[in-house]
Protein backbone atom coordinates (compact mmCIF):
# COMPACT_ATOMS: atom_id res chain seq x y z
CA UNK A 1 0.00 0.00 0.00
CA UNK A 2 2.93 2.41 1.27
CA UNK A 3 4.92 1.50 -2.77
CA UNK A 4 1.95 1.92 -4.47
CA UNK A 5 0.53 5.16 -2.27
CA UNK A 6 4.01 6.36 -2.96
CA UNK A 7 3.93 5.90 -6.91
CA UNK A 8 0.44 7.18 -7.40
CA UNK A 9 1.28 10.86 -5.13
CA UNK A 10 4.64 11.08 -6.82
CA UNK A 11 2.99 11.43 -10.30
CA UNK A 12 1.52 14.99 -9.05
CA UNK A 13 5.24 16.24 -8.49
CA UNK A 14 6.68 14.63 -11.84
CA UNK A 15 3.31 14.87 -13.99
CA UNK A 16 2.39 18.50 -12.62
CA UNK A 17 6.20 19.98 -13.16
CA UNK A 18 6.83 18.72 -16.35
CA UNK A 19 2.98 20.27 -17.60
CA UNK A 20 4.25 23.98 -16.61
CA UNK A 21 7.64 23.43 -18.41
CA UNK A 22 5.45 21.80 -21.69
CA UNK A 23 2.62 24.06 -21.06
CA UNK A 24 5.73 27.00 -21.55
CA UNK A 25 6.69 25.48 -24.45
CA UNK A 26 3.39 25.64 -26.07
CA UNK A 27 3.11 29.43 -25.14
CA UNK A 28 0.37 28.72 -22.62
CA UNK A 29 1.92 29.42 -19.27
CA UNK A 30 4.91 31.33 -17.88
CA UNK A 31 5.12 33.57 -21.42
CA UNK A 32 6.81 36.25 -20.20
CA UNK A 33 9.64 34.51 -18.16
CA UNK A 34 12.49 32.83 -20.72
CA UNK A 35 12.03 28.93 -21.49
CA UNK A 36 15.48 27.91 -20.12
CA UNK A 37 14.64 29.81 -16.68
CA UNK A 38 11.53 27.55 -16.41
CA UNK A 39 13.09 24.23 -17.38
CA UNK A 40 16.63 24.84 -15.79
CA UNK A 41 14.62 24.98 -12.50
CA UNK A 42 11.48 23.43 -12.62
CA UNK A 43 12.83 19.99 -14.38
CA UNK A 44 15.24 19.16 -11.37
CA UNK A 45 11.89 18.33 -8.89
CA UNK A 46 10.60 16.49 -12.61
CA UNK A 47 13.66 14.35 -12.25
CA UNK A 48 13.29 13.63 -9.34
CA UNK A 49 10.22 13.19 -9.18
CA UNK A 50 10.73 10.29 -11.91
CA UNK A 51 13.23 9.30 -9.88
CA UNK A 52 11.16 7.90 -7.02
CA UNK A 53 8.56 6.92 -9.44
CA UNK A 54 11.05 4.77 -11.00
CA UNK A 55 12.03 3.22 -7.62
CA UNK A 56 8.79 2.38 -6.50
CA UNK A 57 7.33 1.15 -10.18
CA UNK A 58 10.32 -1.17 -10.44
CA UNK A 59 9.52 -2.60 -6.72
CA UNK A 60 5.85 -2.90 -7.36
CA UNK A 61 6.85 -4.68 -10.80
CA UNK A 62 8.86 -7.11 -8.59
CA UNK A 63 6.44 -7.94 -6.16
CA UNK A 64 4.50 -9.77 -8.89
CA UNK A 65 5.96 -9.59 -12.27
CA UNK A 66 3.72 -12.47 -14.25
CA UNK A 67 0.68 -10.37 -13.77
CA UNK A 68 2.16 -7.10 -14.78
CA UNK A 69 4.09 -8.57 -17.60
CA UNK A 70 0.97 -10.13 -19.21
CA UNK A 71 -0.93 -7.11 -18.87
CA UNK A 72 -2.16 -5.36 -21.23
CA UNK A 73 -1.95 -1.92 -20.00
CA UNK A 74 1.38 -2.50 -18.38
CA UNK A 75 2.66 -3.37 -22.35
CA UNK A 76 0.86 -0.58 -23.69
CA UNK A 77 2.45 1.81 -20.40
CA UNK A 78 6.13 0.47 -21.57
CA UNK A 79 5.27 1.46 -25.04
CA UNK A 80 4.34 5.29 -23.74
CA UNK A 81 7.49 5.13 -21.73
CA UNK A 82 9.70 4.43 -24.58
CA UNK A 83 8.30 6.92 -26.81
CA UNK A 84 8.12 9.58 -23.89
CA UNK A 85 11.90 8.91 -24.23
CA UNK A 86 12.33 9.41 -27.55
CA UNK A 87 10.24 12.96 -27.26
CA UNK A 88 13.04 13.87 -24.70
CA UNK A 89 15.97 13.15 -26.69
CA UNK A 90 14.54 14.51 -29.92
CA UNK A 91 14.42 17.42 -27.83
CA UNK A 92 17.41 17.38 -26.37
CA UNK A 93 19.29 17.02 -28.94
CA UNK A 94 17.77 18.76 -31.74
CA UNK A 95 14.77 20.79 -30.87
CA UNK A 96 16.49 22.50 -27.97
CA UNK A 97 19.79 23.25 -29.87
CA UNK A 98 18.67 26.36 -31.50
CA UNK A 99 17.02 27.52 -27.89
CA UNK A 100 18.61 30.98 -27.82
CA UNK A 101 16.92 31.88 -30.76
CA UNK A 102 13.43 31.89 -29.54
CA UNK A 103 14.49 31.12 -25.44
CA UNK A 104 12.46 34.91 -24.89
CA UNK A 105 10.19 34.48 -27.00
CA UNK A 106 6.03 34.11 -25.61
CA UNK A 107 4.99 31.63 -27.93
CA UNK A 108 7.65 29.23 -29.38
CA UNK A 109 8.24 28.04 -32.87
CA UNK A 110 6.19 25.10 -34.51
CA UNK A 111 8.38 22.29 -33.99
CA UNK A 112 9.00 23.22 -29.88
CA UNK A 113 5.10 23.49 -29.63
CA UNK A 114 5.19 20.21 -31.01
CA UNK A 115 7.62 18.71 -28.66
CA UNK A 116 5.44 20.18 -25.96
CA UNK A 117 2.38 18.77 -26.95
CA UNK A 118 3.63 15.74 -27.89
CA UNK A 119 5.38 15.77 -24.49
CA UNK A 120 1.92 16.32 -22.57
CA UNK A 121 -0.16 13.56 -24.60
CA UNK A 122 2.43 11.19 -24.39
CA UNK A 123 2.63 11.25 -20.29
CA UNK A 124 -0.74 11.34 -20.26
CA UNK A 125 -1.09 8.30 -21.93
CA UNK A 126 1.54 6.75 -19.72
CA UNK A 127 -0.71 8.29 -16.70
CA UNK A 128 -4.05 6.68 -17.82
CA UNK A 129 -1.94 3.23 -19.26
CA UNK A 130 -1.05 3.15 -15.46
CA UNK A 131 -4.25 3.47 -13.82
CA UNK A 132 -6.29 1.03 -16.41
CA UNK A 133 -3.62 -1.90 -15.15
CA UNK A 134 -6.14 -2.10 -11.78
CA UNK A 135 -8.94 -2.69 -14.66
CA UNK A 136 -9.66 -6.78 -15.10
CA UNK A 137 -10.21 -6.51 -19.22
CA UNK A 138 -6.71 -5.31 -19.14
CA UNK A 139 -6.08 -8.70 -17.53
CA UNK A 140 -5.19 -12.24 -18.69
CA UNK A 141 -9.42 -12.93 -17.20
CA UNK A 142 -10.90 -13.78 -19.92
CA UNK A 143 -9.25 -11.51 -22.13
CA UNK A 144 -10.29 -10.22 -25.72
CA UNK A 145 -8.58 -11.06 -28.98
CA UNK A 146 -6.25 -7.96 -28.97
CA UNK A 147 -5.81 -7.92 -24.88
CA UNK A 148 -5.16 -11.56 -25.34
CA UNK A 149 -2.61 -11.03 -28.28
CA UNK A 150 -0.48 -8.70 -26.92
CA UNK A 151 -0.52 -9.71 -23.41
CA UNK A 152 0.74 -12.94 -24.79
CA UNK A 153 -1.77 -14.28 -22.16
CA UNK A 154 -1.33 -17.85 -23.30
CA UNK A 155 2.15 -17.68 -22.11
CA UNK A 156 0.54 -16.30 -18.91
CA UNK A 157 -1.64 -19.19 -18.55
CA UNK A 158 1.28 -21.83 -19.38
CA UNK A 159 3.13 -20.52 -16.93
CA UNK A 160 0.63 -20.27 -14.17
CA UNK A 161 0.10 -23.88 -15.16
CA UNK A 162 3.62 -24.70 -14.49
CA UNK A 163 3.82 -22.88 -10.82
CA UNK A 164 0.34 -24.58 -10.10
CA UNK A 165 2.73 -28.00 -10.69
CA UNK A 166 5.49 -27.38 -8.75
CA UNK A 167 3.24 -26.04 -6.00
CA UNK A 168 1.65 -29.21 -6.06
CA UNK A 169 4.87 -31.50 -5.88
CA UNK B 1 -11.05 4.17 15.80
CA UNK B 2 -12.44 5.68 12.68
CA UNK B 3 -14.40 8.83 11.64
CA UNK B 4 -16.98 8.77 8.91
CA UNK B 5 -20.33 10.33 7.63
CA UNK B 6 -22.27 7.08 8.35
CA UNK B 7 -21.75 8.03 12.36
CA UNK B 8 -21.27 11.72 12.19
CA UNK B 9 -24.30 12.54 9.85
CA UNK B 10 -26.56 9.12 10.28
CA UNK B 11 -29.54 11.26 8.77
CA UNK B 12 -27.46 10.89 5.35
CA UNK B 13 -27.50 7.21 5.21
CA UNK B 14 -31.31 6.67 4.23
CA UNK B 15 -31.56 9.71 1.58
CA UNK B 16 -28.29 8.16 0.45
CA UNK B 17 -29.27 4.57 0.00
CA UNK B 18 -32.28 5.48 -1.96
CA UNK B 19 -29.99 7.86 -4.61
CA UNK B 20 -28.09 4.51 -4.35
CA UNK B 21 -31.14 2.73 -5.61
CA UNK B 22 -32.11 5.36 -8.70
CA UNK B 23 -31.94 3.56 -11.75
CA UNK B 24 -29.89 6.17 -13.20
CA UNK B 25 -27.09 5.70 -10.61
CA UNK B 26 -27.13 2.39 -10.87
CA UNK B 27 -26.23 2.74 -14.49
CA UNK B 28 -23.54 5.44 -13.60
CA UNK B 29 -21.80 2.80 -11.33
CA UNK B 30 -22.34 -0.14 -13.71
CA UNK B 31 -21.29 1.56 -17.09
CA UNK B 32 -17.77 0.63 -17.18
CA UNK B 33 -16.38 2.67 -19.78
CA UNK B 34 -18.12 5.82 -18.87
CA UNK B 35 -16.79 4.92 -15.11
CA UNK B 36 -13.06 4.71 -16.91
CA UNK B 37 -13.09 7.74 -19.02
CA UNK B 38 -14.35 10.11 -15.78
CA UNK B 39 -11.52 8.40 -13.24
CA UNK B 40 -9.33 9.08 -16.52
CA UNK B 41 -10.94 12.97 -16.41
CA UNK B 42 -10.10 12.66 -12.56
CA UNK B 43 -6.88 11.70 -12.86
CA UNK B 44 -5.94 14.52 -15.79
CA UNK B 45 -7.46 17.52 -13.32
CA UNK B 46 -5.32 15.76 -10.53
CA UNK B 47 -2.13 16.54 -12.31
CA UNK B 48 -3.08 19.83 -13.17
CA UNK B 49 -4.45 20.59 -9.37
CA UNK B 50 -1.26 19.21 -8.29
CA UNK B 51 1.10 20.56 -10.72
CA UNK B 52 -0.20 24.73 -10.50
CA UNK B 53 0.11 24.22 -6.61
CA UNK B 54 3.68 22.66 -6.64
CA UNK B 55 5.00 25.16 -8.95
CA UNK B 56 3.96 28.03 -7.16
CA UNK B 57 4.29 26.85 -3.85
CA UNK B 58 7.37 25.58 -4.69
CA UNK B 59 8.51 29.30 -6.09
CA UNK B 60 7.68 30.18 -2.55
CA UNK B 61 9.93 28.12 -0.98
CA UNK B 62 12.26 28.97 -2.62
CA UNK B 63 13.26 26.10 -4.48
CA UNK B 64 12.10 27.16 -8.22
CA UNK B 65 12.04 30.59 -10.20
CA UNK B 66 13.66 31.89 -7.70
CA UNK B 67 14.55 35.51 -10.05
CA UNK B 68 10.74 35.11 -11.12
CA UNK B 69 8.61 37.36 -9.16
CA UNK B 70 5.77 35.35 -7.18
CA UNK B 71 2.89 37.88 -8.40
CA UNK B 72 4.10 36.55 -11.94
CA UNK B 73 3.85 32.83 -10.78
CA UNK B 74 0.75 32.67 -9.40
CA UNK B 75 -0.63 34.73 -12.53
CA UNK B 76 0.74 31.79 -14.77
CA UNK B 77 -0.46 28.98 -12.19
CA UNK B 78 -3.84 30.43 -11.65
CA UNK B 79 -6.17 29.37 -14.23
CA UNK B 80 -4.31 26.15 -14.20
CA UNK B 81 -5.27 25.50 -10.79
CA UNK B 82 -9.00 26.56 -11.75
CA UNK B 83 -9.31 23.77 -14.31
CA UNK B 84 -7.68 21.69 -12.30
CA UNK B 85 -9.71 22.01 -9.21
CA UNK B 86 -13.28 22.70 -11.41
CA UNK B 87 -11.91 18.96 -13.03
CA UNK B 88 -11.29 17.65 -9.90
CA UNK B 89 -14.34 18.31 -8.06
CA UNK B 90 -16.37 17.82 -10.97
CA UNK B 91 -15.41 14.58 -11.75
CA UNK B 92 -15.06 13.23 -8.11
CA UNK B 93 -19.15 13.88 -7.86
CA UNK B 94 -19.99 12.02 -10.35
CA UNK B 95 -17.58 9.03 -9.01
CA UNK B 96 -18.75 10.00 -5.62
CA UNK B 97 -22.66 9.78 -6.44
CA UNK B 98 -21.76 6.64 -8.45
CA UNK B 99 -20.14 4.91 -4.89
CA UNK B 100 -22.08 6.71 -2.79
CA UNK B 101 -23.11 3.78 -0.37
CA UNK B 102 -19.57 2.36 0.00
CA UNK B 103 -18.19 5.94 0.76
CA UNK B 104 -20.34 7.25 3.40
CA UNK B 105 -18.73 4.60 6.25
CA UNK B 106 -15.42 5.09 5.05
CA UNK B 107 -12.54 7.20 7.31
CA UNK B 108 -10.82 7.78 4.40
CA UNK B 109 -13.47 9.97 2.31
CA UNK B 110 -14.09 11.93 5.64
CA UNK B 111 -10.65 12.50 5.61
CA UNK B 112 -10.43 13.36 1.82
CA UNK B 113 -13.47 15.96 2.20
CA UNK B 114 -12.13 18.01 5.46
CA UNK B 115 -8.81 17.99 4.01
CA UNK B 116 -10.58 19.36 0.65
CA UNK B 117 -12.01 21.79 2.49
CA UNK B 118 -8.75 22.65 4.43
CA UNK B 119 -6.21 22.44 1.16
CA UNK B 120 -8.90 25.03 -0.98
CA UNK B 121 -8.39 27.25 1.54
CA UNK B 122 -4.80 27.55 2.34
CA UNK B 123 -4.78 27.83 -1.64
CA UNK B 124 -6.91 30.87 -1.43
CA UNK B 125 -4.99 32.04 1.19
CA UNK B 126 -1.87 31.86 -0.51
CA UNK B 127 -2.71 33.29 -3.39
CA UNK B 128 -4.45 36.27 -1.50
CA UNK B 129 -1.04 36.76 0.48
CA UNK B 130 0.95 37.04 -2.83
CA UNK B 131 -1.18 39.32 -4.89
CA UNK B 132 -1.30 41.40 -1.37
CA UNK B 133 1.77 42.16 -1.90
CA UNK B 134 1.51 43.92 -5.29
CA UNK B 135 -0.89 46.66 -4.16
CA UNK B 136 -0.70 49.62 -1.72
CA UNK B 137 -3.46 48.15 0.72
CA UNK B 138 -2.41 44.85 2.64
CA UNK B 139 -4.94 42.63 3.74
CA UNK B 140 -3.47 39.05 5.70
CA UNK B 141 -5.70 36.52 5.37
CA UNK B 142 -4.67 35.29 8.36
CA UNK B 143 -7.75 34.37 9.51
CA UNK B 144 -8.42 31.94 5.99
CA UNK B 145 -4.93 30.47 6.65
CA UNK B 146 -5.64 29.89 10.09
CA UNK B 147 -8.82 28.16 10.23
CA UNK B 148 -7.36 26.07 7.20
CA UNK B 149 -4.72 25.26 9.69
CA UNK B 150 -6.81 23.70 11.59
CA UNK B 151 -8.61 21.75 9.58
CA UNK B 152 -5.92 20.19 8.13
CA UNK B 153 -4.58 19.28 11.29
CA UNK B 154 -8.18 17.54 12.26
CA UNK B 155 -8.00 15.38 8.62
CA UNK B 156 -4.10 14.65 9.58
CA UNK B 157 -5.17 13.28 13.07
CA UNK B 158 -7.81 11.41 12.16
CA UNK B 159 -5.44 10.06 9.27
CA UNK B 160 -2.97 8.96 11.69
CA UNK B 161 -5.10 7.48 14.28
CA UNK B 162 -7.01 5.14 12.00
CA UNK B 163 -5.46 2.04 12.07
CA UNK B 164 -6.32 1.14 8.11
CA UNK B 165 -5.59 4.64 6.79
CA UNK B 166 -2.23 5.41 9.21
CA UNK B 167 -0.06 4.28 6.29
CA UNK B 168 -1.48 6.99 3.73
CA UNK B 169 -0.33 9.73 6.72
CA UNK B 170 3.13 8.24 6.40
CA UNK B 171 2.90 9.32 3.06
CA UNK B 172 2.23 12.79 4.21
CA UNK B 173 4.94 13.22 6.12
CA UNK B 174 7.57 12.37 4.30
CA UNK B 175 6.38 14.38 1.45
CA UNK B 176 6.37 17.16 4.06
CA UNK B 177 10.25 16.08 4.93
CA UNK B 178 11.15 15.88 0.91
CA UNK B 179 9.41 19.27 0.45
CA UNK B 180 11.08 20.76 3.73
CA UNK B 181 14.69 20.26 1.65
CA UNK B 182 13.35 22.83 -0.91
CA UNK B 183 13.60 25.54 1.96
CA UNK B 184 17.14 24.48 2.62
CA UNK B 185 19.99 25.66 0.36
CA UNK B 186 23.71 25.03 2.43
CA UNK B 187 22.22 22.02 3.87
CA UNK B 188 19.98 19.98 1.14
CA UNK B 189 22.12 17.48 0.04
CA UNK B 190 22.97 16.44 3.57
CA UNK B 191 19.73 16.84 4.44
CA UNK B 192 18.47 14.98 1.78
CA UNK B 193 21.26 11.80 2.64
CA UNK B 194 19.81 11.73 6.05
CA UNK B 195 16.34 11.71 5.15
CA UNK B 196 17.78 8.92 2.83
CA UNK B 197 19.17 6.79 5.95
CA UNK B 198 15.80 7.40 7.64
CA UNK B 199 13.90 5.23 4.95
CA UNK B 200 16.44 2.62 4.56
CA UNK B 201 16.10 2.78 8.44
CA UNK B 202 12.29 2.25 8.40
CA UNK B 203 12.25 -0.14 5.20
CA UNK B 204 14.13 -2.66 7.47
CA UNK B 205 12.20 -1.65 10.52
CA UNK B 206 9.13 -2.71 8.39
CA UNK B 207 10.48 -5.55 6.94
CA UNK B 208 10.87 -6.70 10.89
CA UNK B 209 8.23 -5.67 12.78
CA UNK B 210 5.26 -4.48 10.11
CA UNK B 211 3.89 -8.14 9.47
CA UNK B 212 3.03 -7.95 13.72
CA UNK B 213 0.76 -4.91 12.87
CA UNK B 214 3.13 -2.58 14.76
CA UNK B 215 3.01 0.90 14.52
CA UNK B 216 6.69 0.76 15.52
CA UNK B 217 8.31 1.52 12.14
CA UNK B 218 6.38 4.22 11.20
CA UNK B 219 7.01 6.39 14.53
CA UNK B 220 10.34 5.98 14.79
CA UNK B 221 10.43 6.72 10.60
CA UNK B 222 8.90 9.96 11.56
CA UNK B 223 10.21 10.70 14.72
CA UNK B 224 13.84 10.27 13.22
CA UNK B 225 12.36 12.40 9.94
CA UNK B 226 11.46 15.48 12.47
CA UNK B 227 14.95 14.98 13.88
CA UNK B 228 16.91 15.44 10.66
CA UNK B 229 14.40 17.83 9.37
CA UNK B 230 15.16 19.86 12.98
CA UNK B 231 18.63 19.40 12.49
CA UNK B 232 19.40 20.53 9.16
CA UNK B 233 16.51 23.42 9.72
CA UNK B 234 18.27 25.12 13.04
CA UNK B 235 21.81 24.64 10.43
CA UNK B 236 20.57 26.23 7.96
CA UNK B 237 19.11 29.20 10.20
CA UNK B 238 21.91 29.46 12.15
CA UNK B 239 23.93 30.08 8.75
CA UNK B 240 22.35 32.43 7.30
CA UNK B 241 21.37 34.48 10.81
CA UNK B 242 17.79 34.23 10.09
CA UNK B 243 14.51 32.63 10.67
CA UNK B 244 14.29 29.40 8.28
CA UNK B 245 10.43 29.88 7.17
CA UNK B 246 8.32 33.30 6.96
CA UNK B 247 4.55 33.34 7.38
CA UNK B 248 4.19 32.68 3.84
CA UNK B 249 6.81 29.81 3.29
CA UNK B 250 4.71 27.63 6.11
CA UNK B 251 1.32 28.45 4.60
CA UNK B 252 2.90 27.22 1.21
CA UNK B 253 4.25 24.08 2.48
CA UNK B 254 1.08 23.41 4.45
CA UNK B 255 -0.79 23.96 1.35
CA UNK B 256 1.15 21.24 -0.64
CA UNK B 257 0.62 19.09 2.03
CA UNK B 258 -3.00 19.40 2.74
CA UNK B 259 -3.68 18.74 -0.68
CA UNK B 260 -0.94 15.53 -0.49
CA UNK B 261 -3.57 14.50 2.62
CA UNK B 262 -6.46 14.83 0.01
CA UNK B 263 -4.83 12.79 -2.89
CA UNK B 264 -3.60 10.25 0.13
CA UNK B 265 -6.39 9.94 1.61
CA UNK B 266 -8.46 9.67 -1.86
CA UNK B 267 -6.04 6.21 -2.49
CA UNK B 268 -6.79 5.00 0.78
CA UNK B 269 -10.36 4.47 -0.05
CA UNK B 270 -9.40 2.11 -2.88
CA UNK B 271 -7.20 0.19 -0.07
CA UNK B 272 -9.53 0.31 2.83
Amino acid sequence: MLLEGTHVLTLMLFAGTILFVDLRLLGAAFRNVPVSRVADQVLPWTVGGFAVLLVTGSLLFFSNPLEYWHNFAFRLKLLFLVAAAVNIFWFHYRVQASRPAWDQEPVPPPAVRASGATSIALWFVVIFAGRYMAYDWTKCMNPGAIVGAVAQCEVYDSALADIDGEIAQ
Amino acid sequence: MSVNFHDALPALQVPLDHLAQAEMIKGLNQTTWLFAIIETAHLLSMVILGGAVLVLNLKLLGAILRDVPATTVEAATRPWFKIGIVGTIATGIYMGVATIVTLLPSGAFFVKMIALVAAILFSVAVSRQVRASDVAEKQSPLALAFAAGALWLVGLVLFAATTALSPGSLIVAFAGFALFAATLAKYRGAYLAGLGAVIVIAALLALEYAAQGSALPGLVAVALGLGVAGTAGWLEARKANEPLLGGLQVAALSSSLAWITVAAAGRWIGFS
